[in-house]
């Protein structure tokens, strides 16, 4: 049924005031309603897929992208990795852009940090083995001494590229809520999975693997 | 192995999804071909999915309590330190967790709303069934496909996360379920509203039904909204209670659309005017319930409360799409019911003045939306992150909250249609008398600033002018019954509760906003480190630091000081402000705020331990809040007035005898539309 015969089946009972105008001036109303609307939807539809990291802005530097999400569970396959700068305790310094087109796993943490005491034997182990693979491993070390981080390094034999990040800019970037925390970044630059706590052998293959499986498909 | 908790909830969430659809299809199909057997079905899964959600929440609530750390949800917002008082509250503190809760709440709304509506409504019944049914398959297919709390990790966990230890409260058990059940309830006011229009009969019982329903919704927001404020002021320890956070907004703005919806309401029903300005109100609520739940969850807007997780951010912005788009496209489609019946005949009447606080309520929610929208815009137009922070809220919102309030003691006393002046005058002479009187006593006391003095004098305006509404009200009964005081007022009461339950909730109001006030006007600070035995003076109080001391728990450190505080040389309170420490999350401690109220300045110190040193001085933050518990004895006046107005009346409708048990009739009564037919149905 049309708008115009409901229009007319009314006009014998309703003491319409104002018939033919009140009708449009409320369809001008809602129109201009509706317009506003779309153009804030759209607006947040830009906002959104900025974040996402569906579409870049021209010149953003990688990683613009906004939160990062809390958890263990998976994280949506398209949140890009913030840039990482590193003071490298061998010596030199090392940007995460520099490794794109490579899969890369970013660790946080530090020598104060229990955990990451039962996690360092588990990463160095998996380094030797995944290194050969194409993974690099980062290790980020996070509000702490660099004396002390040298030590770590150390008694743990870390030879995967390890080192302070200035300011600890990337731990804010990336959203630490703890140490240790790891994030799996795919070759695209993509976070893939994210890691809280200490990682156990099986988990860090199981997403080592899938980096990996990613890669080369 | 026996079948996990984890794969009871997967399943039970599919097929609470797919009864949801069915749900969907049943109602529609039914409907369209008259099939009163599938109505019925639809209806009774309603009930179904009201029982199989319920049964998922129960899951969930044993996963956490079992420890079941093969779950990620249960990893991520539990671990085995915290006290099974708090896992519970770990039900909701996670994104996964509270969207459950969310649906759960909606599935029992829904159930008892559609079993209603098919008794009562049954013209509506169908349309609303599957617009409630639409929505819960919405969430549910988020919490079945894309953020289920049941989730497996592919390796057990050893311990979980945990919740941060700032929600270790008791807070946590009142303000997120709230809230939550607020954002989800203004889903039914919507269904009706679109089952009005969909069926195109938006006659008196249909309107009678959408205000119910709003007030339900309005009343558990506000109330949620409250419980929030009380939480951020006693456990959160920044010496405020309401800070303009975008997510504070979102909760904020569904609540002021239904104020002023339950006001405008009104005007339809006396003088059928206002009828899609009204619908516009209701499908603002819902589309700013949605929203809100969307900018909390998808990361889009930062904010202290954020969930951020994105996964769902793209849907609920697809289905706000939907809503904004269906719902325009249906008011568009039905303008030609909507039309106004009468006009304004005056400024000087009852219409007139809802019409204003209308404008006035909608304009402090477009304020508080641009407000809370813009840097999600800026960032999306230039690139640019901006903050927009309390003081552009402050400056927009703090004028026309005032005006509000003037309204709100002027609106009441103003006849329909028009007031004569005179009438007016006798009215308001009191009221005003009391606003010039507190104001000069209060500036004659030294009270500054000037704008504060006039201020609480305009509360005391409305305070006076309700309160004679109600003197005025029970003297009249009394002059009749010749009943006692208490006996005229609690019959007035009884006789129109949703009057006076509307005037008791202004009074609320008015105590809330002497609290805001003082608050505002009168907050004084200091930030000092003192040695043992050293004292500061804030205000007309001097507190002397006696010590530190330690408490060791299991899973807990405290380290607490004392306070003496003594007001004009006499003692009157031990403070003791805590920072504590939990096992496992020693880089966060919290503080335990020390709050204590003075008599008779009703003035609020609150007592923060920021740090201390090694020589055993410790640092202190020393907040005067004057009128704070003004706050929160609105609070408790507020709900007093939302019961008095929202209790269901008593079999008020006795139904209808002799129907056919099942048959296909034309739309009866005195309906001015050409409306749907509806279908009949019995219980069986």
């Amino acid at each position: 049924m049309s708008v115009e015969q409901h229009a007319q089946g009314m006009a014998p009972v309703a003491p319409a005031a104002l018939p033919a105008e009140a009708t449009r001036g409320g369809r001008i109303a809602i129109g201009v309603a509706g317009a506003v609307i779309v153009g804030l939807m759209l607006l947040l539809g830009v906002k959104l897929a900025l974040d996402a990291g569906w579409v870049q802005r021209a010149g953003s530097p990688a990683g613009a992208g906004g939160v990062i999400s809390n958890g263990q569970a998976a994280l949506p396959a398209f949140k890009t990795a913030p840039e990482v700068r590193l003071e490298l305790f061998s010596g030199g310094s090392l940007r995460l852009s520099d490794l794109r087109g490579r899969p890369v796993v970013v660790n946080f943490w530090a020598s104060w940090c229990p955990p990451c005491r039962d996690e360092a034997p588990v990463l160095s182990r998996l380094w030797a083995e995944y290194q050969e693979k194409g993974i690099v491993f980062l290790g980020v070390d996070t509000w702490d001494t660099e004396q002390e981080a040298r030590r770590f390094a150390a008694t743990f034999a870390i030879t995967y590229p390890a080192g302070i990040a200035k300011g600890n800019a990337a731990a804010v970037d990336y959203g630490i809520t703890g140490l240790p925390e790891t994030f799996f970044i795919d070759g695209r630059g993509t976070i893939v999975r994210k890691w809280i706590g200490p990682l156990s052998e099986p988990v860090a293959r199981r997403y080592l693997d899938e980096l990996l499986a990613a890669g080369s498909s | 192995m026996d079948l996990g908790l984890a794969d009871a909830g997967l399943i039970a969430s599919f097929l609470a999804f797919s009864l949801a659809i069915y749900q969907l299809a049943a109602t529609i199909v039914g409907y369209r071909w008259s099939l009163p057997a599938l109505l019925r079905s639809a209806r009774n899964a309603a009930l179904g999915n009201a029982a199989l959600l319920l049964y998922l929440v129960l899951t969930l609530l044993v996963a956490l309590e079992r420890h079941d750390f093969s779950i990620a949800y249960v990893a991520e917002v539990s671990s085995r330190s915290m006290p099974w008082s708090v896992t519970v509250t770990s039900l909701w503190g996670g994104q996964p967790g509270s969207l459950l809760l969310w649906t759960c709440g909606l599935a029992v709304f829904s159930a008892v709303a559609v079993w209603r509506a098919y008794r009562d409504a049954p013209a509506l019944a169908p349309f609303a069934g599957a617009t409630l049914a639409a929505i819960q398959a919405f969430f549910l297919f988020l919490v079945t496909f894309v953020s289920s709390p049941f989730t497996r990790l592919p390796v057990p966990a050893l311990d979980g996360v945990g919740l941060n230890p700032l929600l270790w409260d008791d807070g946590m058990f009142i303000h997120p379920p709230l809230l939550l059940t607020g954002f989800m309830s203004f889903s039914l006011p919507f269904a009706f509203v679109v089952a009005g229009l969909l069926a195109g009969r938006l006659d008196r019982a249909w309107l009678a039904r959408v205000r119910r329903w709003a007030l339900v919704a309005w009343g558990i927001q506000g109330a949620g909204l409250l419980a929030g404020m009380w939480w951020a002021y006693h456990v959160l320890g920044w010496g405020g209670y309401w800070g303009w956070d975008p997510v504070e907004n979102a909760a904020l703005l569904p609540w002021l659309c239904a104020t002023a919806f339950l006001h405008s309401v009104q005007v339809q029903e006396r003088r059928g005017m206002l009828k899609a300005w009204n619908v516009a109100l209701i499908v603002a609520a819902f589309a700013l319930s949605i929203f809100g739940t969307f900018i909390v969850r998808s990361g889009i807007i930062t904010s202290v409360h954020s969930f951020a997780l994105s996964a769902v951010g793209p849907y609920f912005f697809a289905f706000l799409g939907i809503v904004l788009a269906g719902s325009l496209g249906l008011l568009l489609y039905r303008l030609p019911l909507l039309r106004s019946e009468g006009e304004f005949d005056t400024l000087l009447s009852r219409e007139s003045s809802f019409l204003v606080n209308n404008l006035l309520l909608v304009g402090i929610a477009a304020a508080t939306f641009w407000g809370t929208v813009f840097p999600a815009l800026s960032e999306a137009l230039r690139g640019a992150r901006v903050a927009v922070g309390a003081p552009f809220y402050q400056q927009v919102n703090g004028p026309l909250l005032l005006v509000v309030l003037l309204l709100m003691g002027l609106g009441p006393l103003l006849a329909w249609r028009r007031t004569s002046p005179g009438r007016l005058w006798r009215l308001l002479r009191w009221p005003l008398a009391t606003w010039a009187g507190v104001s000069l006593v209060l500036l004659a006391f030294g009270l500054r600033p000037g704008l504060a003095a006039f201020a609480f004098g305009a509360c005391a305006f409305v305070a006076v002018a309700t309160l004679l509404e109600l003197w005025h009200g029970a003297a009249v009964r009394r002059r009749s019954t010749h009943e006692a005081w208490p006996v005229a007022f609690w019959m007035l009461m009884a006789r129109d509760r949703r009057r006076y339950g509307g005037y008791i909730v202004h009074l609320a109001m008015v105590l809330i906003a002497a609290g805001a006030i003082g608050q505002a006007s009168f907050q004084q600070e200091a930030a000092t480190t003192l040695p043992r035995g050293g004292s500061v003076a804030v205000g007309r109080y001097r507190l002397t630091f006696e010590g530190l001391f330690e408490r060791r728990l299991p899973d807990l450190d405290i380290v607490l000081a004392h306070l003496r505080v003594q007001q004009d040389g006499r003692e009157i309170a031990l403070m003791e402000p805590e920072r504590r420490t939990h096992r496992g999350w020693e880089q966060q401690p919290t503080t335990g705020v020390a709050i204590h109220t003075t008599w008779p300045w009703l003035d609020d110190l609150y007592v923060l331990l920021t740090g201390w040193q090694a020589d055993g001085s410790a640092t202190f933050r020393i907040i005067v809040n004057p009128l704070v518990s003004f706050i929160w004895l609105g609070a408790l006046l507020f709900l007093a007035g939302t019961l008095i107005a929202g209790w269901p009346e008593r079999a008020r409708l006795a139904r209808p005898a002799g129907r056919p048990s099942m048959a296909v009739v034309p739309a009866r009564g005195p309906s001015l539309q050409p409306a749907a037919p509806e279908v009949v149905l019995s219980d069986a």
